[in-house]
């Protein structure tokens, strides 16, 4: 008698990570879909994350992944949107979409490619709405496949034109990190493409920038920074300017052309959770062919 | 030449080497087409020219195609007013009409 067919067939949620499977539903729902094969992956990631016991440090995270369609639901659906899967919940239910369209991601071997013109993602999260003290406990990430030009990456820009105490940025542009402040920290020099970019504030007088786990020098300048009302957006930077900026008016500049495989948004990382994130980020992005 | 003279679906590769500048007050017009029939979660930004105009780039074009998401917009909008005024140059040429962006 030949096996039930229903038997070999195996299970569409078998084996995942609550948090993977919870992911995926999401996508089917605003209209995506995701292959068993990334699912898979963003299962695997989200266990090495849990392993590593660094969680609940993430604010929000998209592993841009998922199968293309024609209004990026699955690129644009959050992995992770607060410290934990049933907690607090940041910013809004997808990435809000500003000019991509479906031939500027692939999934495996890509990523979502900007254009350094006008294309970008809104998250919807504001430093001012996360946990108390973000100013001086905040990660930024994102990992960039190609250099594109030397814009932002990820942003929330708050810059008053006149008084430079009243400057609250918080910002990955190519190789520096700004966290609370316009004084940055660099990461290592020389890194060649793809390559994970982290910002880490772990307090008004530490700021490092990591390179695929390597950081560069501490940046020990005190500061004192705001959590300023301006989202954060991916691909360029929210900007608003002003003396003293316009509170709410912000406008997206400094687009980059950067092609690009996620981002975080969160706390701050010790050394050896910067590197622990840092080889799961690694391990997922190879899972897609996209560490090359 | 403008998107009259196109012939449309265009692909994506077309779309990124070529750019789509049309008037503020079209792009007020389609502005409401797509809060009207549009998703929120999925806008165009279109650049401000030097020369007054607004810019986009033509590979929006493959969005309006079915399940796009400026497909309900675009079948909304009178083409025969709409394709007209939309004025269509190489990317090259666009490039130079762009104002520095400011960091």
């Amino acid at each position: 008698m030949p096996m039930n067919g229903r038997l070999l067939r195996p299970r569409a949620s078998g084996g995942f990570h609550p948090e993977a499977q919870d992911w995926r539903n999401r996508v089917v729902a605003n209209g995506g879909t995701a292959s068993t094969t990334t699912v898979k992956a963003v299962s695997d990631f989200c266990r090495r994350i849990d392993a590593a016991g660094i969680r609940s440090i993430f604010y929000r995270l998209n592993l841009f992944c998922g199968n293309s369609d024609a209004s990026l639901n699955a690129v644009r659906t959050p992995l992770y949107r607060g410290p934990s899967l049933g907690g607090t919940q940041y910013g809004g239910t997808t990435d809000t979409n500003v000019s991509f369209v479906q031939g500027d991601y692939s999934e495996i071997g890509g990523g979502l490619t900007g254009n350094g013109i006008n294309k970008s993602l809104q998250t919807g999260v504001r430093p001012d709405q996360l946990p108390v003290g973000f100013e001086a406990n905040a990660h930024l990430a994102v990992y960039q496949r190609t250099a594109g030009n030397s814009q932002a990456l990820i942003s929330s820009y708050y810059y008053n034109t006149v008084t430079t105490t009243d400057r609250h940025n918080y910002e990955l542009a190519q190789a520096n990190g700004t966290l609370g402040r316009e004084i940055g920290a660099a990461g290592p020099t020389g890194v060649a493409h793809p390559r994970f970019l982290l910002t880490t504030r772990s307090s008004s007088t530490s700021l490092f920038t990591y390179i695929n786990g390597t950081a560069g020098a501490e940046q020990m300048a005190a500061v004192a920074g705001v959590a300023t009302g301006i989202p954060f957006i991916v691909f360029a930077r929210n900007l608003v300017t002003g003396n003293p900026p316009a509170a709410g008016l912000y406008v997206p500049t400094f687009h980059t052309s950067s092609s690009l495989g996620g981002y975080s948004i969160g706390a701050s990382m010790s050394p050896s959770q910067a590197a622990a994130y840092t080889a799961a980020m690694q391990a997922f992005q190879t899972a897609l062919s996209r560490n090359v | 030449m403008t998107l009259a003279d196109i012939a449309l679906p265009i692909t994506y590769e077309w779309g990124v080497q070529n750019a789509l500048l049309f008037s503020p007050a079209l792009a007020q017009r389609l502005a409401e087409l797509h809060s009207q029939y549009g998703r929120p979660d999925c806008i165009a930004m279109p650049v401000p020219l030097t020369d007054g105009r607004l810019m986009l780039t033509a590979d929006i074009l493959t969005a309006t195609e079915p399940g796009g998401w400026l497909h309900e917009m675009w079948i909304h909008a009178d083409m025969e007013v709409l394709l007209p005024r939309v004025e269509v140059i190489p990317w090259a040429e666009a490039l130079a009409l762009l104002p520095a962006e400011s960091p």
